[in-house]
């Protein structure tokens, strides 16, 4: 079984770093996407199934909380694992993360074996 | 005005740029005189128990070599889009750290997006250093500043 993944942030260099940790994790990758907007994520998410979200939250436009609620409010989506990627998240805002389904969040700057746990925790997957 | 410990928050700037690119510098006052070449300027605004703005100038040369440590590529196989990208990365995951003394108990710290733009001239530098708790640093021989500029907000607007 291979993962498949999506990156959504709008800075491409911290889609770069995210891409660049997964490959280095020895995580059991498939196709990885990328969205550079919330819209984007919405509409590939439409039209694909993939295994885990990694969600920045300030995002201009449509933000990363308005893509969680619509994603927790679409059947296809409702259960699908988010792991919020961000520099500032509030422990104020925790609860509403948690509230909307949050798997876990990932504090950056972050380093690769931190985030293979934390896929490997969420996913209940081991090394490719 | 509120007042943030400069020391602390230098060292702070010299972790994240250590942990996130692999750069290494110091703070130096002997960089407050060398206005970077090229140089580029990043803000991110933020509200909540404490409203205002941090600022970043430094070197485009500096942002190229943050992206190159950030992402592990050689620096000609970088463009400025990345060098932009990377600077403001920096300033967002600078304010995360710079956090804690700013006071989260009562809102949420709320953050706008990074704004990144080439400086308008070596004016920009010089307007940058000289404001009260400028801090100013040397990272792998580039000068790099920046200030976090606090307003006074009312025991209602907190």
């Amino acid at each position: 079984m291979t993962l498949e993944l999506l990156i959504v942030d709008d800075s491409p260099i911290a889609r770069a770093v995210l891409e660049k940790a997964l490959r280095l994790s020895h995580l059991p990758l498939g196709p990885l996407h990328q969205a550079a907007d919330g819209a984007a994520a919405l509409e590939l998410l439409a039209r694909t199934h993939v295994d885990l979200v990694f969600l920045d939250l300030a995002m201009p436009g449509t933000d990363g909380l308005e893509v969680l609620r619509r994603m927790r409010a679409e059947p296809a989506t409702a259960a699908t694992p988010v792991i919020v990627v961000s520099a500032n998240v509030e422990p104020a805002r925790v609860p509403a993360l948690n509230a909307l389904g949050v798997a876990a969040r990932l504090q950056k700057p972050f380093r690769p074996e931190v985030l293979r746990r934390l896929v490997q925790a969420v996913l209940g997957v081991r090394h490719g | 005005m509120v007042e943030l410990p400069s020391e602390q928050i230098a060292h702070t700037a010299l972790e994240v740029l250590e942990e996130a690119g692999f750069l290494l510098g110091e703070t130096s006052d002997a960089a407050r005189a060398r206005a970077p070449l090229a140089p580029m300027r990043a803000s991110l605004a933020f509200a909540g128990p404490q409203r205002g703005r941090l600022e970043v100038v430094t070197s485009a040369a500096l942002a190229h070599e943050l992206a190159g440590g950030v992402l592990g590529r050689p620096l000609d196989e970088l463009d400025e889009e990345l060098a932009r990208a990377a600077l403001g990365e920096f300033v967002n995951v600078l304010l995360g750290h710079l956090r804690e003394w700013l006071g989260t108990l009562r809102k949420p710290l709320e953050c706008g997006l990074p704004v990144v733009a080439p400086a308008a001239s070596a004016a920009d530098w010089e307007a940058l250093v000289c404001r009260p708790g400028a801090v100013v640093l040397e990272v792998e021989g580039e000068p790099l500043a920046f200030t976090v500029e606090l307003e006074n907000l009312s025991e209602e607007q907190r």
